[in-house]
């Protein structure tokens, strides 16, 4: 048989890449379609009133206090949330990468049980066990341990406390993960060369699990900023949030505009944010390698 | 740590004894006695399974044994945590810190032990230094090769100057010509460093190079204890005969004084052997001999069946007439080759007296 030319091989590999192309292009279109199109049709919106172009909106929000108090107490909660995931969900993820495959996956069914029960449920369950007569005020009233009842909702800890029970899945599945790829080996290793187990831990599990970290806080932090069922329904109208305002602006005033302008700042706001923490820590190298 | 000073330049005796680790019924190890001299090289070999690497993991601490003693030098080291005991390890998959370079990796066990700045320095340009790694330092363990993260593996576990070195089939994910290679490098580096040092591997042609005393252990106890060269020559029973170098074992004939096969009487070089059960057939201890060639020879007749070409050596095939299969090898030169018969002739394979070994089914 004759030898294929060059040119003939080439089109065979170009045809093949055409295909892969394809194939992804469906999901190509959705981000185009569900994510860019909206984000640019916000920004467009952002900029105009019935006039035409106008900063109006954005000079609104920046002669206005009470929307820099709205963004301090959004970024704020959503900050204290993700810390308290990080607490509650390491030593869990900690365990649960420690354990036997098959009994870590019946404790992470556990962690993700709570995902079968709607979002409102939760959250009116959080309302029923921490209002002023709810079963925890209770308790600890009969336990003897407090005289008056705590303001554990319709404040800043009823919001972080609900919010915290929703996002732990999302900080605990990304830390499961990093850990489960830490080569069990590495901590007899150090054990071996004279470390003690606390400072083998610290010295070289705690490294290497920071990637799972900073993927789970980012998740977590970025969910609550636009957070908004649960603040609403365990801050009761006393915790404003972003979000919020943006649903009052756009249904309650039909002001498409301002609403569309907190969007837009809130998104600007995270990104710069997401910006400096790339500068601090370096997550391309803690991502890219493990 | 109470290091032995007096028995080399750093080695420490072991001495195991009566060392029991069971897994529900199963027993790993089955009351082992082992005693280690102070820089002796020792190769625990056997197949997987075995208990090899279970009592590896008992010597470092990481498997509490159930009962019995272990002691380092004069020291028992029974119940010490593995932190305490002072030994370096060689892991099978090297477990090198992925997040520190290779001088971090080698420095860390000195930082632990709280070495000054100039001391770690001076220690891991030494140790880099030992394993041919000169230069290695600010690398990332993700830009080296598998050999070279064995070297680093090798330089971390001994720049604290362990009483012992433990090695968990440290080769056994390299290529053959590399593996060959460390094998050499890492008995020049035992020779260097005197530490008492112990080898698992279950590929008996590196213990046979590597060690000084081969342990081969199956089902949790010891097989047979010895120098390569007596394990191969002298094997204590079957399963050493077949485990270690290539055998075909023809079973003698029962209820016989002397040996006899097929009733014909076994030549042997003395009368040692004579309660042995089988004959143990080598490929390089045996040759194609001639008919009339009878004189302090075993003969076998048989047909040869294949012959494969492997470069160094020729390997032949011999099914005899019971149906059993030998091997023979033989070399390549051309006056060999030009002499082996065709393929399906009948040919006699000879095994000299004093080559003849005669093992037990199981140890005296």
């Amino acid at each position: 048989m004759a030898p294929h030319a060059a040119e003939a091989m080439e089109g065979d590999a170009r045809r093949e890449r055409l295909r892969l192309l394809a194939l992804s292009s469906p999901a190509f279109l959705l981000v185009f379609v569900v994510l860019l199109i909206p984000v640019g049709w916000l920004f467009f919106l952002s900029f105009i009133d019935k006039d035409g172009f106008t900063l109006s909106h954005y000079a609104r929000l920046w002669q206005n206090d009470a929307y820099f108090e709205i963004f301090r107490v959004t970024f704020l909660s959503s900050f204290l949330v993700t810390v308290l995931t990080v607490v509650l969900g390491y030593p869990l993820a900690y365990l649960l990468s420690q354990l036997p495959r098959r009994a870590a996956i019946i404790g992470l069914t556990v962690v993700l049980l709570p995902f079968w029960t709607s979002l409102l449920v939760r959250t009116y369950a959080w309302l029923v066990l921490l209002q002023r007569k709810g079963l925890v005020n209770s308790t600890l009233m009969s336990l003897g341990l407090i005289d008056e009842p705590l303001n554990l909702v319709y404040n800043m800890s009823g919001v972080v406390i609900g919010m915290v029970h929703i996002m732990l899945p999302f900080m605990v599945l990304p830390l499961y993960a990093t850990m489960r790829s830490i080569d069990p080996g590495l901590m007899r290793a150090a054990i071996s060369l004279g470390a003690p187990r606390r400072k083998a831990f610290f010295t070289i599990f705690a490294p290497l699990s920071l990637p799972g970290v900073i993927a789970g806080s980012l998740l977590v932090f970025i969910y609550c900023l636009g957070f908004y069922i649960t603040p609403q329904v365990l801050g009761g109208g006393r915790i404003n949030l972003v979000s919020m305002k943006i649903l009052e602006n756009a249904t309650i005033y039909s002001d498409w505009g301002a609403a569309s302008a907190l969007g837009v700042v809130l998104l600007v706001v995270t990104l710069l944010l997401f910006k400096a923490i790339q500068m601090i820590v370096p997550v391309d190298r803690l991502m890219g390698r493990s | 740590m109470t290091s032995d000073k007096q028995t080399g330049k750093a080695g420490v005796p072991i001495t195991i004894r009566q060392l029991v680790k069971t897994y529900g019924s199963y027993r790993a190890l089955d009351a082992l006695d082992l005693d280690i001299a102070g820089g002796e090289f020792l190769t625990l070999l056997g197949p997987s399974g075995s208990g090899k690497s279970t009592l590896l993991m008992a010597i470092a601490g990481f498997i509490r044994p159930d009962s019995g003693l272990l002691q380092f030098g004069a020291t028992d080291v029974t119940r010490l945590e593995p932190h305490k005991r002072n030994i370096g390890v060689v892991f099978q998959n090297y477990a090198l810190f992925p997040h520190m370079t290779v001088a971090q990796n080698v420095a860390y066990p000195l930082k632990l032990r709280n070495a000054d700045k100039a001391r770690i320095d001076e220690r891991v340009r030494w140790a880099l230094a030992l394993v041919k790694l000169d230069g290695f330092g600010d690398r990332s363990i993700h830009q080296l090769s598998g050999g070279q993260r064995q070297r680093v593996a090798l330089a971390r576990a001994v720049v604290f100057e362990p009483s012992v070195l433990l090695m968990d089939e440290p080769l056994s994910a390299l290529d053959k010509k590399l593996r060959e290679h460390m094998q050499i490098e890492i008995r020049r580096l035992h020779e260097t460093l005197g530490v008492t040092t112990i080898y698992v591997t279950h590929d008996q042609r590196e213990a046979l190079t590597m060690s000084d005393r081969i342990a081969v252990i199956n089902h949790g106890r010891f097989a047979q204890i010895g120098a390569p060269k007596a394990l191969y020559e002298k094997p204590a029973s079957r399963f050493v005969a077949e485990f270690i170098g290539d055998a075909t074992l023809l079973p003698l004939d029962a209820g016989q004084k002397r040996p006899t096969f097929r009733g014909r009487a076994v030549k042997t070089k003395d009368a040692s052997q004579d309660n042995g059960s089988y004959i143990v057939l080598r490929p390089e201890k045996i040759r194609l001999v001639g008919k009339d060639e009878d004189a302090g020879w075993n003969c076998f007749a048989g047909t040869l069946d294949d012959i494969v070409y492997q470069g160094e050596s020729v390997l032949l095939s011999v099914r005899l007439e019971g149906g059993e299969t030998l091997f023979l090898r033989q070399p390549t030169d051309q006056q060999s080759l030009a002499a082996l018969p065709e393929r399906n002739q009948p040919v006699e394979v000879g095994l000299h007296a004093n080559d003849t070994l005669i093992v037990p089914e199981e140890a005296a």
